[in-house]
């Protein structure tokens, strides 16, 4: 059993960098096809296991994440939008090296947190969930509408939150198969990539400055993110871009540092608080936790400390791995055509998409690459992208 | 904070991690129970039996195995979700919830190891 799931562990950070290296393979992508293979590799491993295994690439690939966020400047999701933008200002500054340090810093010690924090926020999600519960398409309407307002350009934001949530809607209730994929590829991921085409980003030699980071810092970015963490954690259709945007405005600090460490740390709260959210109001918040309750029939406390443990041990391997595979970047990033990149991993997403849900999965491809682009053309931020969720949601509340 | 720092402390959590999985591993998996123990358990307990299957009745929606250790012999309800097949004599580790039926008590099946 001990040699089983410590076998398991490496298997899935190994996977968790296959996929945190390849933009446009999301964890739930993996996931998905982990369950699919699942008769197969149940003869060669428990539920139990299994369900391990799709925790551990999880939480490596949420770590992992911030190397390709942050050097090719295309996030896999909604998750990294927001890391985009600091990240990479310092990458072009020479310090794409200390970028992905101070992101991991706050996935590592957001993850201590988040476990440590668990008894008080069991306790919370429990005594606050049942007051909010019948209230929350409200709270999601007044986020959407605090989320405009806070937009120079108030008309377009509205403009492309509806758009986008249209074309939710439509690819949700479509028969495709694995819709999130072409969908978000197209509003996130190929989107950036196109627009860094354009612009033709030229990647400076990278410096390895050590970075300087203040403990207070540290500490306020994180508590941050644990907050900001919680409070999205409850409600549906809200990911890590808006806990970031609530946490930014929490602190008041528009400091790169402290904006990364939030960045990362948001990453690893939410994947604890979501097996919270599980065990206790018997919701699953994210695709692994889903994956994992299908395989097993019952969620018991002992699984719960279990799977902390195994976050944890993957957790820290994760940001060793991510220390290594930054520094090979920093070093390969300037000598690469980052156009040639660029165009190759474009051409890797849109043969996935393919593959994966069809040529209908294409038109979602193509029609959510061009929404996708409109906000940098506006200069609005593109977590109003994320309305292609969000509408859906609040459509299911009110009708 | 300096990188080796966060290397050093990444390394604490996940050695933290491994010794906490040494001691915690023991009881994830549940304790195997004689079958004797199960005819006096409380209702929707969770439970591992292991033994050999003395006789086997099918019917349209599930099986009843009856399974038999040292102790004693108990029926086991097993819902016919995924392709199934028993043969007699053979050995079974069974974990599922106990449940009282005609005043005797029996185990519904939720994972079967042939």
């Amino acid at each position: 059993m001990l040699l089983e799931i410590i076998i398991t562990i490496i298997a899935g950070i190994l996977l968790g960098v296959l996929c945190g290296l390849l933009p446009g393979l999301h964890p739930n992508t993996v996931n998905v096809i982990l369950l699919s293979l699942s008769p197969f590799l149940l003869q060669f491993m428990s539920p139990l296991t299994l369900a391990v295994l799709i925790i551990v690439v999880s939480v490596s690939n949420s770590i992992i994440d911030s190397v390709p966020s942050i050097y090719l400047g295309a996030p896999d999701t909604d998750g990294n939008v927001m890391s985009v933008l600091p990240g990479h200002q310092m990458l072009l500054r020479g310090e794409g090296h200390e970028a992905v340090i101070l992101t991991v810093i706050g996935s590592i010690f957001g993850l201590v947190a988040a476990v440590l924090a668990i008894p008080p926020l069991a306790l919370i999600l429990q005594k606050i969930y049942p007051l909010i519960q019948n209230y929350i398409v409200y709270v999601l309407i007044i986020t959407v509408i605090f989320l405009i307002f806070r937009e120079k350009d108030k008309v377009w934001a509205f403009f492309i939150f509806i758009l986008s949530g249209v074309l939710g809607i439509a690819t949700l209730s479509s028969p495709l198969k694995e819709p999130l994929f072409p969908l978000f590829s197209g509003l996130f991921g190929i989107s950036m990539l196109l627009l860094g085409l354009k612009n033709k980003v030229k990647i400076p030699k990278q410096k390895f400055t050590e970075a300087k980071i203040k403990s207070k810092t540290i500490f306020k970015a994180v508590l941050t993110s644990l907050i900001s963490g919680s409070i999205v954690s409850m409600l549906p259709g809200l990911g890590n871009a808006q806990a970031a945007i609530l946490g930014s405005s929490i602190v008041k600090d528009k400091d790169p540092e402290c904006f990364l460490i939030m960045v990362g740390g948001i990453n690893t709260v939410n994947f604890i608080i979501s097996f919270i959210s599980i065990l206790i109001l018997d919701k699953a918040r994210n695709g692994s936790i889903v994956a994992v309750s299908e395989l097993l029939e019952i969620f018991t406390i002992n699984h719960l400390i279990l799977f902390i443990i195994v976050s944890l041990i993957s957790g820290g391997l994760s940001v060793l791995v991510t220390i290594k595979l930054s520094k090979v970047f920093s070093s390969l990033m300037p000598k690469i055509s980052y156009q040639k990149l660029s165009l190759f991993i474009i051409i890797g997403i849109t043969i996935a998409v393919i593959i994966l849900s069809g040529f209908l999965g294409l038109l979602v491809l193509i029609t959510a690459t061009s929404l996708g682009m409109i906000p940098q053309f506006k200069n609005i931020g593109k977590n109003h992208l994320m309305g292609s969720l969000l509408l859906p949601v609040i459509l299911y509340f009110l009708l | 904070m300096k990188e080796s720092t966060l290397f050093k402390f990444a390394l604490a959590v996940s050695l933290i991690g491994i010794l906490a999985l040494l001691i915690i591993v023991e009881k994830i998996e549940l304790p195997l129970n004689s079958i004797n123990s199960i005819n006096d358990a409380k209702k929707e307990n969770l439970i591992k039996v292991k033994g050999t299957i003395e006789g086997i009745k099918e019917t349209p929606g599930l099986f009843i195995l009856n399974v038999k250790d040292e102790t004693g012999n108990i029926d086991v309800l097993v819902f016919k979700e995924n392709n199934l097949n028993f043969t007699k004599n053979s050995l079974v580790e069974i974990e599922g919830t106990v449940q009282e039926y005609q005043g005797k008590n029996e185990v519904i099946a939720k994972r079967i190891i042939t």
